[in-house]
């Protein structure tokens, strides 16, 4: 049976859960207002392809199913599905690392382009080298603090978000972004690349 | 010609393929009661340790370790519940572990759960060593497992020590001397002329006390300070008067 559009899209995300553990088919509902936002959030914090990314997004989507009772209420599906996109990505980006450690990550372009205004900071330099600047400081950083700065400034999720995606207290969250922002800072700063606070 | 599957119907080809069902409610709902009920355990177990702690410190004579000749650290190892220190240690991070597997457990901070697992040890631990919980589980312990050394055991080995200054035992006579029976059934003539008596030392036939002094031969012992056996007596003492 397939759900009509305007059907997924009059309820919110608690009620999908409910009608799915009734009827499989209303977790395609889910599928369709996920599969976007995901599958950009696994490519940015890994440096799979598009194509090994589609296959991550599945095994997410078919973790949630497996652990769809354990959805809990009090917390956001959003925050619950990004938690186990979270962890499925770093455990097969970590089993994948071991044969591909050199491997230049591929993100979008425009991540690379906003994350320094969004750390306000500003470097003077054309579009292409802050790209290219942006995008090697990023892949020098440690998985915690790519993780973190991803979350907060490109996928605009708020400390109670952050607290459920990654299960850590809300002042870890706030400690950690801090830290997060400096190792950013010092990273460019030894690889020569200079970004000055706005 | 068929029409492409959308991702979607890929996703449940998937799901129906691999037969992959949600895993029940109740399955997430007993590991969740298991972890918050392996916290309560271990808070509760923490306050035992707790209670116990406090039985062996009031128990111990820490100001002995101003009169002891050889290594303070020695005598420290001595008089400290090692064992129970490193219980309540050991409770206090299983029960940490325990909250931060509950589900929401993720979102108090580490100094919040140990702070409220420590506090929590210590309230119960204090009512249950008030309520003689403490010396019962003691006893228990002591009657049961033959290596465990009780807080009683450790107070006498520490008593037993002449060589080093500290003596402990029943009296036997009472007079210019007196006699005592230690532990091992050995008899002491102690000269007390010069001892410092504590008031809550009662010096009687049959009153078991500890003497603070030295060892002038294998049954002579000088005593500088008389207590009673449990307790320190109070600061306040009297000079040998004639017994």
């Amino acid at each position: 049976m397939e759900i009509p559009s305007s059907e997924c899209q009059d309820k919110d995300d608690r009620e999908l859960v409910q009608k799915a553990l009734r009827e499989i088919e209303y977790f395609t509902c889910l599928y369709d207002r996920y599969e976007q936002k995901l599958l950009r959030y696994i490519l940015r914090i890994s440096a799979f392809s598009l194509a090994e990314a589609e296959e991550v997004l599945q095994e997410v989507f078919i973790k949630s199913w497996r652990n769809l009772n354990d959805f809990d209420q009090r917390l956001k599906f959003s925050s619950w599905i990004y938690r186990i996109a979270h962890n499925t990505t770093i455990s097969e980006w970590k089993k994948k690392k071991s044969f591909g450690k050199d491997r230049e990550q591929d993100m979008d372009e425009e991540l690379f382009y906003n994350l320094p205004s969004a750390l306000n900071l500003e470097e003077e330099a054309d579009r292409h080298s802050q790209i290219e600047n942006v995008r090697k400081v990023i892949n020098l950083l440690p998985e915690n603090y790519r993780g973190i700065l991803i979350l907060k400034f490109l996928e605009e999720k708020d400390y109670n978000e952050i607290s459920d995606i990654l299960k850590m207290p809300i002042g870890t969250v706030a400690t950690r972004i801090n830290r997060a922002k400096k190792a950013f800072i010092n990273t460019a700063q030894r690889n020569n690349i200079s970004f000055t606070l706005l | 010609m068929s029409i492409p599957m959308d991702n979607s119907d890929k996703l449940l080809d998937a799901i129906k393929t691999r037969g992959v069902t949600p895993k029940p409610r109740w399955q997430f709902k007993t590991k969740n009661i298991l972890y918050w009920s392996a916290y309560g355990i271990f808070v509760l177990l923490g306050s035992v340790a707790f209670s116990i702690i406090i039985f062996a410190f009031l128990e111990s004579d820490f100001d002995l370790l101003s009169y002891y000749p050889q290594s303070v650290f020695t005598l420290l190892l001595k008089l400290l519940p090692i064992f129970w220190i490193i219980c309540s240690i050991l409770f206090i991070g299983i029960s940490l572990f325990g909250i931060r597997h509950t589900k929401l457990g993720y979102r108090y901070s580490l100094l919040f759960i140990v702070s409220t697992s420590i506090a929590g040890s210590m309230v119960l631990g204090v009512a249950f060593f008030f309520t003689g919980g403490a010396e019962k589980i003691e006893l228990i312990l002591a009657n049961n497992i033959r290596l465990y050394r009780s807080v009683e055991e450790k107070k006498i080995d520490l008593w037993s020590m002449p060589e080093d200054g500290f003596l402990a035992g029943k009296i036997v006579t009472v007079g210019d001397r007196i006699t005592i029976e230690d532990f091992v059934g050995e008899q002491w003539n102690i000269d007390v002329t010069n001892a410092f008596i504590r008031p809550g030392a009662s010096i009687k036939i049959n009153d078991s006390i500890k003497i603070i002094g030295k060892i002038v031969d294998r049954s002579t012992f000088i005593a500088e300070e008389i207590r009673p056996w449990d307790g320190r007596g109070n600061q306040r003492g009297q000079q040998h008067r004639n017994l």
